[in-house]
């Protein structure tokens, strides 16, 4: 592990046009070739690349729990955060991340943020995942228990004299909720 | 729990289809969204929405309502109140059910915490009124701490004798001062709030006289404060509102006062009046007091007993042996704003050592270490209870038990004193919440929901209290008796 990062890091810093990628290939087949920074943020790849000796820079990674349309939103995330960390090593400029942050998760639909949620889960990205569970956790604030359930596509199994009276004991919950 | 979340959003069916060649078909049917989140992940969103969201989760679906109900999830919530957690769980636990308090505590795992987070969160707030000796502390038991103080004895005068238009005037002033301080977004008005009040320690012999005065003395604070038209009054003594900050029931309460110094016994929070409350004549006052003599002494002069004072809390200690602290260089000055720069020696810790050797400042009683033994001594003689060890755990309270090094020093002086089986396990605890501890006790008490006082939740917590009906009824059949 720690050779195969020295070399290629001097490799990078030798040639600086041709940087090393990595193959990461989706559920539905297509296959991804990330910067190496970039794909090392997935704790997934990283433990891969380090676990296993004979893998090549040719070996193609297999990620049968991501589809294409997450793998797009999670390099985009990825790759800006690379950025960042480029421009300031030292610390990452919060304002500017902030602003990414809010502009990237606007332009997502309940649909694609769960989805997102599940890939950084099993690519094991922690800062994507803490940062995506807040969003998810923002969007069904202050919402009635109809929209959760539609957010997260739970069926209600409670018939409405159960729901009543669950209604009744929670009484001290249900002030101030929006409406959907 | 956790796999319970995903079971139930899949669902194996075997369906018949008319197209296919093989008849019977293995359809992999999903509700709602193409996979469901793990628990683990529902479960930190959750906790991000924070705990009334989270409660109102209970209904999206029968697995959602027993994930939400973790108690581990309550107790992060209720870990994120004002309250520090050992607090809450010890009042949830121990207090609950009222006075006199279980000798057996309720179980943990009897307990749902989001019930109980619910039921606190819909706990009426309570004033606050702790008419401690020397000062007054006041305020919101929402509040994470009191919102004011007075200068109860320079103000009021002694208001541990039941003197109708003192204590009015007293409480009344209280109640106005709270109104004026611009934090409270509410109306403290008497009539809307319950009031947990402190009584002096005072009347403590265990003789029919002294249960007189108190009884006259809490009558006295229960018709001034009905009369203002409180709704509900519960009135508990010093002592065990210092003992309850500690989140304890049992030991022994040494609470230096404005002038008196006592060292109360309590068992399950009754206080042993049978085994004996001792007394030392030697108080905030004389500590202070003997400072400022010192300084004159010194030649070092000061304007006010306000700078004397600030001096005693920001550089005296207490001594671990007084002795050898004599040899030793201790010299260290403060800023006192408007006076100037004070340097102090050897007055640092000569002024709280008049606590161990009362005779250095003139005064003919005992040392605090040689009261809190021989209360120590009539706890072990008297064998209450099961085990002899409830009364090993002493709680310092009062502003000028905050000097440091007091708690170790009595430690050391009791272990002294004492023989093994009395000394051995003893422990000696500093005032939890500094001057305002009894305050705090009393924090404790206002904001448990009580069993008794499920359906009426607009006034206040049962067995702790007593409302104005009661009292009535209760003055009423004691005029007949």
């Amino acid at each position: 592990m720690s050779s195969s990062i020295a070399s290629s890091s001097s490799s990078s810093s030798s040639s600086s046009k041709k940087e090393k990628k990595i193959s990461l290939k989706t559920s539905d087949g297509e296959v991804f070739e990330v910067e190496e920074p970039v794909a090392m943020q997935l704790e997934i790849v990283r433990s891969f690349f380090a676990d296993n000796e004979d893998v090549t820079e040719q070996t193609v990674m297999p990620l049968p729990n991501v589809s294409t349309a997450a793998m797009h939103g999670i390099l985009e995330y990825c790759r800006a955060h690379e950025e960042f960390r480029r421009r300031m090593p030292e610390a990452a400029p919060e304002e500017e991340v902030r602003a990414f942050e809010a502009g990237y998760v606007d332009r997502k639909s309940n649909e694609e943020l769960k989805e997102m949620i599940l890939a950084a889960n099993y690519l094991n990205i922690s800062k994507l995942l803490d940062f995506l569970t807040g969003v998810a956790a923002k969007r069904i604030e202050n919402k009635s228990v109809e929209y959760v359930r539609a957010f997260f596509g739970v069926e209600n199994d409670f018939t409405p004299e159960e729901e009543a009276n669950l209604r009744r004991e929670y009484e001290w919950a249900f002030e101030g909720v929006d409406e959907d | 729990m956790g796999v319970g979340v995903d079971q139930d959003a899949f669902e194996w069916r075997v369906v018949d289809s008319a197209d296919s060649n093989n008849g019977l078909v293995v359809v992999f049917v999903v509700y709602g969204i193409v996979r469901s989140l793990p628990f683990d992940i529902l479960m930190q969103i959750v906790t991000l929405i924070g705990p009334k969201e989270a409660a109102r989760m209970s209904l999206v679906s029968k697995s959602w309502r027993s994930f939400v109900s973790d108690n581990r999830l309550w107790i992060y919530f209720l870990q994120n109140q004002t309250e520090p957690w050992d607090s809450t769980f010890f009042a949830e636990t121990m207090l609950r059910s009222g006075y006199p308090i279980q000798t057996y505590p309720t179980h943990m795992t009897e307990l749902s915490y989001m019930h109980i987070y619910g039921q606190r969160s819909q706990v009426p707030g309570s004033v606050i009124i702790d008419g401690g000796s020397g000062y007054c502390k006041f305020g919101w038991s929402k509040y994470a701490c009191p919102s004011g103080a007075s200068a109860t004895f320079l103000e009021f005068g002694n208001i541990e004798s039941p003197l109708y238009s003192r204590m009015r005037h007293f409480f009344t002033t209280i109640y106005s001062r709270m109104l004026t301080i611009s934090l409270y977004r509410m109306q403290v008005k008497p009539s809307t709030q319950p009031i947990v009040v402190s009584l002096p320690i005072c009347h403590y012999d265990d003789t029919e006289n002294a249960k007189a005065s108190r009884r006259q003395l809490k009558d006295c604070i229960y018709q001034v404060l009905f009369d203002i038209n409180v709704p509900a009054v519960c009135a508990l003594n010093q002592a065990t509102l210092a003992l309850y900050a500690a989140r304890r029931t049992s030991g022994i309460v040494v609470n230096i006062g404005f002038q008196v110094t006592s060292v109360v016994p309590i068992l399950n929070g009754k206080v042993m009046r049978k085994v004996g409350v001792e007394f030392i004549g030697l108080g905030a006052l004389k500590v202070t007091g003997f400072l400022r003599s010192l300084l004159q002494q010194n030649n070092i002069k000061f304007e006010s007993l306000y700078t004397v004072r600030s001096l005693k809390e920001k550089l005296c200690y207490v001594a671990a042996d007084y002795k050898t602290e004599l040899l030793r260089n201790t010299q260290a000055s403060m800023e006192v704003t408007g006076e100037g720069q004070y340097t102090l020696t050897k007055e640092r810790f000569q002024t709280g050592e008049i606590l161990f050797q009362p005779h250095m400042a003139g005064v003919r009683t005992m040392g605090l270490d040689q009261a809190v033994a021989l209360c120590m001594d009539h706890c072990y003689a008297a064998e209450l209870g099961g085990d002899d060890s409830w009364f090993k755990t002493v709680i310092l309270a009062g502003g000028t038990a905050c000097l440091p090094g007091l708690a170790e020093r009595l430690d050391k002086e009791l272990h002294k004193l004492l023989p093994p089986p009395i000394s051995n396990g003893i422990r000696v605890i500093p005032p939890p919440n500094g001057a305002d501890t009894a305050w705090f006790g009393a924090k404790l008490i206002s904001n448990v929901r009580y069993l008794t006082a499920k359906n009426i939740s607009s006034t206040f917590p049962g067995p702790w209290c007593m409302t104005k009906k009661q009292f009535r009824r209760k003055t009423r059949f004691n005029l007949m008796r």
